[in-house]
């Protein structure tokens, strides 16, 4: 497999003189769900500069897994500098006071350590996986980049060539990025959900340094940040090496953020771009919910009845019934701000789109007028169970999963507590969400079709 | 769980597991425990408890894949495999899917050159009924004849499809120019012309040649207890074993010269380029050297690759080198995309990368940070029950014995900068080069004329 190599970024920060520990309780992380039992030791607290610590101790392997995540995304743009958070956090790999750009990856190799960075529309997280031994080399080089970084012109200039690269590879060569940044920009009008976290090409090329370096003085707060570590460490020394090395950073006021309100469709909206594609592919999406939403749990499982896998009942009939789609499938995308549900297929070469996108139809109303039976709510119920143990196998993947609950809840027990309301989901849940939700009215259709 | 992204996880091994409440050093660790007992009817399994988690695995590799296909037949191996669970026992298809769907579980198959791996993962609640679903898909396929024409089509979309992701139409491409004229150059997939004419027979009679327990390896990974070995003998030991040939040895000429080709698409917006070249076996001794070189080539953010052509020179998003090791062959391709009117300066770099490593080696320090991360990185690759099972049984596949993994630390360790820049003179080959650049040709403009004569095909 192709490794390729995503330069993310990252950044933590602020404080007072010597922080003070608000410690909470030891939690242990639980869930004892139908049969299921997982049990790992979590501890959270935070400084007193604001920064939000969660230690996992895990001694399989003598590995850490070092997770430092912002709650700043693509949303937190402007229209006019779309992409700014996703090239601020390659700019973070370009050095800072102590580590320069190049002995940055240097350093990294030189002591067995792998990392990478990722940003989405509402975070961006960085991560490191290294030896047991390097737990304090990483954090003096997480706090440097974080408290002072180079943010350097030249630098800026070759890499925003790389981002562009990478643009050209995610969206522009690529069929599947444009039908989303072209379903994303139907559906979505006001929000700044509706252009890409990598940004438009006009403003990749446009980058200045001074207002990557407002965004960066914004947002790379430490309590504007979550570090999660989790592996083979000692806590008891770990938390004096947090303190030591974090409390130093100061924390400022965080902006106020009003993200706009997306007003729902008043009809609903077909967009068609042909390009060099042997296939047809379709989007149907509605506009979702946030994350948490009480409403999420049962989306996501009418996504999971829809489209999810070989025995969804979309795949059943586009794919081997009919023999008429490639594939299908269909997601419920809860992000910070509400989101999309979406079905997405994809033709056999030569075939049209009428025939899938009425059967698509007439299974999303089935979804609102009978309801699911006892039996398949119990399958998409279990899949959801398999998919959060599925998420929890390596030390690096649990570090993950509290990372994302606690940026998004402020709360990384959502890990442990949503089965619980997954399970707690009924059939007429499942009719009554398809009811709210999947309108057609209110549907935005997003086709890629080849030329003619 | 995820196998297909697990294959690509290093074959390396190692260490570890016992649970201590201290921080440890890579080299303090051992390889955690693994039962392996051989059935009747020769089937080995690899048993690998692991109570952390509720969830159980089942996997199981063959030493036949792709490779093993007959001359005209390609796709055949990839056809068979992924029939298994379309109809197994008195299950229809769908009936298949639903029962593993039900447990919250699925099936995955994959077919690589010289392997095929199947595997499925569960909520340990559901063993046994994961176990049945399991062997019944692997021990006794319907292969009926609707579900052979429905899958053979579905193959030929998937072919025909593949021109539209560019890394991976050029990755195929690739390997097909550089594997030349043994069975790897052959796509796993088949081509339009072969699978066409393949039928039921030919299935059924692939799957009886090497779907056989004496040719498999199987792996039982994660929460189950003691009564699993005799599940195991239940599950499997209906399944006949027979003599399986193994697949004759395949070789390929390097060229002499380097040579280069495109391949055109209208509308491309970028070019995808390799660079390749032959070099060694995965059991050829080595190996490991080989690894440790390619870390610095190409094998993380640091390499030589890297820092040049992305970070000095922007010219790509990612860079790369792999290093490929087959039954019979290997070989070494580094990957990249640019801009089209960048394409000529991208591989002019790449080369004098490659050229420089081969003629002036590596320093001490080089040598000295690639061992740290193979050091440092490797508990990462055996850190779970199932990446650790995946480990041993390729490494069956390919005749190399688990001291690989026993003794990986102490081998990287002891590799010294002789034997490295001795390992790159021999193997680094600038001058027997091949270049697949994949881009909408009229884009390019003259400039590939500084890197050599392109031979030009139209898709």
């Amino acid at each position: 497999m192709k490794k390729i190599f995503q330069k993310k970024i990252y950044k933590i920060i602020r404080s007072s003189m010597l922080a003070h520990l608000f410690l909470l309780p030891v939690l242990f992380g639980s869930i004892s769900q139908a049969g299921l039992k997982i049990h790992f030791p979590v501890e959270k607290y935070q400084l007193s500069n604001g920064l939000t610590v969660i230690l996992s101790e895990d001694h399989s392997v003598p590995m850490i897994s070092y997770h430092t995540w912002y709650r700043v995304g693509s949303r937190d743009e402007s229209p006019e500098m779309t992409g700014a958070a996703h090239m601020l956090e390659h700019m973070m790999f370009k050095g800072a006071k102590k580590y320069s750009g190049k002995d940055f990856d240097r350093i990294l190799q030189e002591n067995g350590i792998t990392n990478n960075a990722f940003t989405s529309f509402d975070y961006t997280g960085f991560y490191e996986n290294l030896p047991s031994s390097k737990l304090e080399l990483i954090m003096d080089m997480e706090v440097d980049r974080m408290r002072s970084l180079a943010l350097r012109p030249e630098d800026l200039k070759s890499e925003l060539q790389v981002v562009g690269e990478e643009r050209r590879w995610r969206v522009d060569n690529n069929p599947g990025g444009l039908l989303r940044e072209l379903m994303m920009g139907t559906l979505f009008k006001i929000h700044p959900y509706r252009w890409p976290t990598i940004g438009f090409m006009k403003h990749i090329q446009a980058y200045k340094v001074d207002k990557l370096r407002e965004f960066y003085d914004k947002y790379y707060l430490p309590n504007n940040a979550v570090l999660v570590i989790a592996g083979d460490f000692d806590p008891s020394s770990t938390k004096k090496l947090v303190e030591k090395y974090y409390s130093q950073l100061p924390s400022r006021p965080l902006p106020k953020r009003n993200y706009p309100v997306e007003p729902d469709l008043k009809a609903s909206v077909r967009k068609t771009l042909a390009w060099d594609v042997q296939s047809r592919s379709e989007v149907m999406a509605f506009k979702g919910v946030e994350s948490g939403h009480a409403d999420s749990f049962a989306l996501d499982l009418v996504a999971a009845v829809l489209g999810s896998g070989v025995s969804s009942r979309l795949s059943k009939k586009l794919v081997y019934e009919k023999q008429i789609a490639a594939n299908v499938n269909a997601g419920n995308m809860t992000n910070a701000n509400p989101g999309a549900f979406m079905v997405m297929f994809t033709m056999k070469p030569g075939l049209g789109l009428a025939e899938a996108e009425k059967i698509t139809r007439s299974e999303i109303e089935k979804m609102k007028t009978e309801l699911v039976s006892e039996k398949e709510l119990q399958k998409v119920k279990n899949q959801v169970m398999m998919d959060t143990v599925e998420g929890l196998n390596t030390i690096d993947e649990k570090a993950q999963s509290l990372a994302i609950n606690e940026i998004l809840f402020g709360n990384f027990d959502r890990l442990f507590k949503d089965l619980e309301k997954y399970n707690s989901v009924t059939a007429q849940d499942l009719l009554r969400v398809s009811q709210k939700y999947l309108v057609m009215e209110k549907m935005v259709t997003a086709i890629l079709e080849p030329k003619k | 769980m995820k196998w297909n992204s697990l294959i690509g996880i290093l074959l390396m091994i190692g260490l570890s597991s016992c649970a201590t409440s201290s921080p440890r050093s890579p080299q303090a660790f051992r390889l955690r425990p693994v039962e392996q007992r051989t059935y009747r009817n020769g089937l080995k399994v690899l048993f690998i408890p692991d109570h952390t988690l509720p969830k159980i695995s089942f996997a199981m590799v063959l030493p036949s894949g792709a490779s093993a296909d007959p001359k005209g037949e390609e796709g055949l191996m990839s056809l068979m495999v992924a029939l298994l669970d379309q109809g197994a026992a008195a299950k229809s298809a769908m009936q298949v899917a639903d029962d593993f769907a039900q447990l919250g579980s699925s099936f995955h198959a994959s077919v690589a050159q010289d392997y095929t791996v199947l595997s499925t993962s569960g909520l340990s609640q559901y063993h046994s009924e994961l176990l049945d679903l399991f062997a019944e898909i692997v021990t006794k396929p319907a292969f009926q004849n609707e579900e052979v024409e429905r899958k053979k089509s579905q193959f030929l979309s998937k072919i025909q499809q593949l021109q539209d992701q560019p890394g991976p139409y050029a990755d195929l491409k690739f390997s097909q120019e550089l594997y030349q004229g043994s069975v790897y150059g052959r796509p796993i997939l088949g081509t339009e012309a072969t699978l066409g004419p393949l039928s039921r027979t030919q299935v059924i009679k692939q799957y009886f040649e090497y779907f056989r327990p004496n040719n498999a390896i199987l792996a039982v990974m994660g929460d189950f207890d003691d009564n699993m070995r005799a599940d195991i003998g239940k599950a499997f030991g209906g399944w006949v074993k027979a003599d399986v040939t193994p697949p004759p040895k395949s070789f390929v000429q390097a060229s002499s010269g380097n040579q280069y080709k495109i391949i055109s698409k209208p509308g491309l917006k970028q070019a995808q380029i390799h660079i390749g070249q032959l070099g060694i076996p995965r059991n050829h001794p080595d190996f490991l050297k080989l690894r440790l070189a390619n870390v610095i080539l190409g094998g993380d953010f640091a390499s030589r690759l890297n820092q040049k052509v992305r970070d000095d020179l922007g010219l790509t998003y990612s860079i790369s080198s792999q290093l490929e090791t087959y039954r019979d062959i290997g070989g070494v391709d580094v990957s990249t995309f640019t801009r089209q009117d960048k394409v000529a300066e991208t591989i002019l770099n790449s080369i004098k990368v490659i050229r420089d490593f081969q003629e002036k080696g590596v320093t001490e320090e080089e040598l000295a940070s690639a061992k740290a991360l193979m050091i440092g990185q490797f508990p990462a690759a055996i850190e779970t029950v199932d990446r650790l099972a995946l480990n041993m049984m390729l490494l069956r596949v390919y005749g190399v014995s688990d001291s690989y993994l026993r003794d990986y630390i102490k081998n990287v360790n002891a590799i010294t900068l002789k034997d490295l820049n001795e390992t790159i003179a021999r193997y680094i080959k600038p001058d027997q080069l091949k270049v697949l650049v994949y881009a909408n040709e009229k884009e390019l403009g003259s400039q590939l004329k500084s890197v050599g004569k392109f031979q030009s095909q139209a898709l």
